[in-house]
């Protein structure tokens, strides 16, 4: 006799094991085959290889016959080979096998009980592969075939079967609807109906139905003793008393949780429901408030095993161990079974979410199936009802068909609502967990954006005041070293309300990189030049080694300074002597070519176990030196999170004491090489030259710009002649007034500003000429001097002769470089 | 060349005013949008600084108003200038039909740019100013 373990078919939270389709004893068997067989169903419950052995066997000796019984045995001990299989865990193997047996069967004895056996196989291989749509429609054919082949117990294992689908599932209505219809089919096999009933009794309390649970589990036990089976009691009795816990019978539950130890106690296959009695004697005394017994119980069950190892009959247990230690202030163990409970709950949400999504099409097609036989039924009822009228006997036929067709139709519309709702339930309850953690997201990054609102806006007030009090030339130098130091805070504090919102920006995904065709050189060029007097103030020489890099580049240039920004303050904010480099180049990649930035210092260096820590947010090295080094300690964190969403990442190397180089590389894309570097020779067209405005008024200076700018490669922008050095540009724009306030002084002036800004070009734009300025102007060396007010249109005609002209004498030279 | 800075703070319409100052610019103030459309309907102005929050009418109601006039004026540039610092003001800005935003605190430089920006595009750059 084949019935499935008691523990199994009997567990409380576990999916139930799919039984093997037992049968009574057969009769002593006479051939050799036949003996096989035997031995292959005796060992199958408890040793599925020697049962596999066995059948193999018997496979041999059928292939042997040569009767007419031949194909039907040879699917026989296939049926008996696939069954030992799935035993085994060898779903793969197992398939083939059955398949071939049902082949066979299915051509030759379609409506036999070996027909249905083989599908029976053939879905415990599929419901066991998680394939639940097609286990379900084989157990509903094996369930017909059984029935026309008249074998009623099979038929309400093949039920049992399918209400073990919908237990997985948590469809506890469907469990009870097919466990119910098993045991009223097939009452004779004790061990059949104890599983039944105990299913029954399982579900109900699921639906929290507690006085009818304990009602079948009552049933059940019965059942239990009349097979003298203290094993199956026990299980029940523990059942039981866990539905009166619940159900908050606690005195009951009590005389129920010591009878099951007693019985658990009765002989040693009884012992194995021991754990399930301790768990349930556990939540008992929880429920009595008496965490300590509690904590006892769940101590004695748990002794020696491994609790990330625990099986879905162990959740509950977890559940109350979790509680009880809580209670007790043991938050290391009641954290412990906390994750225990965590890793079964969430093995058997998925079972159930996999499961009812399989079942889901599943159910749609049988509800739709009902829902047309529902409409079949009623034409034929408006038919008997019109028949029923010619005859002039229409009375109650009308009532009672409406009726039924509504009770039909409705019952198809329920069935469709439910498989839906249960569906959306499942996937309802995994996403509220992520449902939640979104809003706490939320509602930091609403906070992080009032508070940055709430900062900037005394902020403007400060760095506001700063730069006006800065911009006033009335101001004496020993004042505006205090204001500058005053702005310089200030600019520190916006940097850190940023750097924060950046951060959040990153966290949300809010953080959007947008590339675009840009000068990488010459953005270097810029960063090199921004730092360059604080790191000659520090006395440590900055070097800009950009030979190797690409010059034109589709990527976000504005992140990219934000990256360069951070690196090269850092850099020199902890180098006091030697040297920060910045070096720039490509490099090939496993997914083509990577943009290298690299910055190194002869700095204070990092100890190698902080080199992770520094790139978290508001870590530096330690907290004395975060004292004395100011920044807002999120830069690192930042350029790390910036370049992994630029598809690539940050890498450190550092020796204490001797210095760091940290290493950014990111997926490389370059522009069409239109406009030759900026950065090197001088500009051949007006499109790439590089401009440097001297106005002392920000409005002009601005207008000017907003001219000027799309028209060419860099604009560059200083209030004086002063200010205004170097020999990158190609043509200097001089306001008249920053000249001078004579025609004498601002002939001057234009003569030192041309050897300052050599070899550029100088033109003088000026309102308000005396006469004969304009060649004093250009004797003085002025390639122009353009009168303003200017339409924008006719100035830039005016810059663009100028470049020409002054283009001519170098092109030449720069030929001749080229040939060179 | 005639500036309107709508804002509430009045630090912060001191620190503008100062500002355009330096670049010979005069500005004329109002606390909220509703104050501002007023001012805008009673006088010429090259230019409109608008803050967003303010109480009373905020500058995205202001600014959505301001274009739904009929006249000429409805075309009159306007940069935001907020503290606001969430990543969708920029393009909620642009589509209810500011010129420009800037992000306080307001450099002086970004200030002036912005203006420069808007005169010369507005005016399709016939004039440099003196």
């Amino acid at each position: 006799m084949f019935a499935a373990s008691a523990a199994a078919v009997l567990a409380t939270a576990a999916p139930a094991a799919r039984a093997f389709a037992p049968e009574p004893a057969a009769l002593a068997p006479a051939t050799p085959f036949d003996q096989r067989v035997a031995a292959a169903k005796q060992a199958m419950m408890a040793d599925p290889q020697t049962a596999l052995s066995e059948s193999l066997a018997a496979l041999d000796a059928a292939r042997r016959e040569t009767g007419a019984a031949r194909s039907e045995r040879i699917a026989t001990a296939q049926w008996l080979q696939g069954e030992a299989l799935l035993r085994l865990n060898r779903l793969d193997a197992a398939r083939p096998v059955i398949r071939e047996g049902l082949k066979a069967v299915a051509s030759g004895s379609p409506d036999s009980k070996l027909h249905g056996d083989l599908l029976m196989a053939q879905a415990g291989v599929l419901a066991t592969q998680g394939q639940v749509q097609p286990a379900l429609a084989d157990f509903h054919a094996a369930y017909r075939i059984f029935g026309k082949a008249g074998e009623a117990r099979s038929q309400a294992i093949a039920l049992m079967n399918i209400g073990s689908i919908y237990q997985d599932a948590r469809d506890y209505a469907k469990v009870l609807q097919y466990y119910a219809q098993a045991a009223d089919l097939y009452p004779g096999d004790p061990s059949l109906l104890v599983s039944a009933r105990n299913n029954i009794g399982n579900a109900l309390r699921e639906q929290k139905r507690f006085a009818e649970a304990e009602a079948e589990f009552e049933r059940a036990r019965a059942i239990a003793r009349e097979m003298k089976s203290a094993l199956i009691e026990a299980h029940v009795m523990a059942n039981l008393a866990a539905t009166e816990v619940e159900h908050g019978k606690l005195d009951a539950a009590q005389r129920h949780v010591n009878e099951a130890l007693r019985l658990a106690n009765a002989d040693a296959a009884a012992r194995e429901a021991l754990p399930g009695v301790w768990a349930v004697a556990a939540r008992l005394e929880l429920a009595r408030n008496r965490p300590q017994a509690a904590a006892a119980l769940a101590e004695r069950a748990f002794a020696g095993v491994d609790l990330e190892k625990t099986s879905l009959l162990d959740r509950d247990f977890h559940e109350t161990a979790y509680r009880a230690y809580l209670a007790l202030g043991d938050e290391p163990r009641a954290l412990a079974h906390l994750r225990a409970f965590k890793r079964l709950d969430d093995e058997a949400r998925d079972l159930a979410a996999s499961t009812n999504a399989a079942l889901m099409s599943a159910q749609f097609d049988y509800a739709n199936q009902a829902s047309r036989i529902a409409r079949l039924k009623a034409s034929q009822l408006q038919k008997d009802v019109e028949l029923a009228r010619a005859r002039g006997v229409i009375t109650n036929v009308l009532l009672a068909g409406s009726v039924v067709v509504g009770v039909l139709l409705l019952g198809a519309f329920l069935s469709i609502r439910r498989s839906r709702n249960e569906v959306r339930d499942a996937n309802g309850k995994l996403s509220k967990a992520n449902a939640a953690l979104e809003k706490a997201v939320q509602a930091r990054t609403e906070f992080l954006a009032t508070t940055s609102h709430e900062i900037r806006t005394p902020l403007n007030g400060i760095l506001g005041m700063t730069q006006v009090i800065l911009a006033d030339p009335r101001l004496d130098a020993e004042l505006k070293d205090k204001v500058n130091l005053l702005h310089g805070s200030g600019e520190t504090m916006r940097a850190l309300v940023d750097d924060i919102l950046d951060l959040s920006k990153i966290e949300t995904g809010k953080m959007v990189i947008a590339a675009a065709e840009m000068d990488l050189r010459k953005l270097c060029e810029e960063t090199a030049r921004l730092w360059a007097e604080k790191a000659d103030a520090k006395g440590v020489a900055l070097t800009l080694d950009i030979d190797a890099a690409p010059t034109r580049i589709v990527a976000d240039a504005g992140r990219l300074r934000q990256i360069l920004f951070n690196l090269m303050s850092n850099a020199i904010k902890f180098t006091h002597e030697g040297a920060v480099t910045l070096s720039v180049r490509a490099e090939p990649g496993p997914d083509g070519e990577r943009l290298v930035v690299a910055v190194t210092d002869t700095g204070i260096g990092i100890p190698k176990e902080r080199h992770e820590d520094v790139f978290e947010p508001f870590r530096q090295v330690d907290g004395s030196i975060t004292r004395n080094y100011e920044g807002t300690g999120l830069g690192l964190a930042i350029c790390r999170n910036l370049a992994r969403a630029m598809g690539g990442d940050i890498a450190l190397e550092s020796t204490l004491g001797k210095g760091s180089t940290f290493t950014v590389r990111i997926a490389l894309q370059r522009a069409a090489e239109t406009r030759p570097g900026v950065g090197g020779a001088a500009a051949e067209s007006f499109a790439e030259a590089r401009l440097l405005l001297i106005d002392a008024n920000p409005l002009s200076q601005a207008v000017l710009r907003a001219v000027v700018q799309p028209q060419v490669a860099s604009v560059e922008a200083v209030s004086a002649c002063a200010d205004a050095a170097g020999d990158h540009f190609d043509l200097v724009i001089c306001d008249g007034a920053a000249l001078g306030d004579t025609a004498d002084a601002r002939a001057g002036a234009v003569a030192r500003l041309r050897r300052a800004v050599a070899p550029a070009a100088v033109v003088v734009l000026i309102a308000g000429a005396e006469p004969g300025e304009s060649a004093q102007l250009t004797a003085a060396g002025a390639a122009q001097v353009i009168a303003k007010p200017i339409p924008a249109p006719m100035l830039l005609a005016a810059l663009r002769a100028g470049f020409a002209e002054r283009k001519a004498p170098v092109a030449d030279s720069s030929a001749q470089s080229r040939l060179a | 060349m005639r500036v309107l800075l709508v804002e509430d703070n009045d630090v912060n319409r001191r620190v503008v005013r100062e500002m355009l100052r330096a670049g010979g610019i005069e500005m004329a103030e109002a606390a909220d949008g509703e104050i501002g459309l007023q001012m805008i309907a009673d006088s010429d102005y090259d230019v409109v600084l608008m803050d967003l929050r303010m109480p009373g009418m905020d500058g995205m109601t202001a600014i959505r108003r301001l274009r739904a006039r009929g006249d000429a004026k409805a075309s009159l540039p306007v940069i935001v200038v907020t503290a606001d610092a969430g990543s969708s003001i920029e393009p909620d800005c642009l589509a209810a039909g500011a010129d420009g935003v800037l992000l306080k605190p307001v450099s002086m430089n970004g200030l002036f740019d912005a203006i420069g920006k808007v005169v010369a595009g507005r005016k399709g750059g016939d004039i440099l100013v003196a």
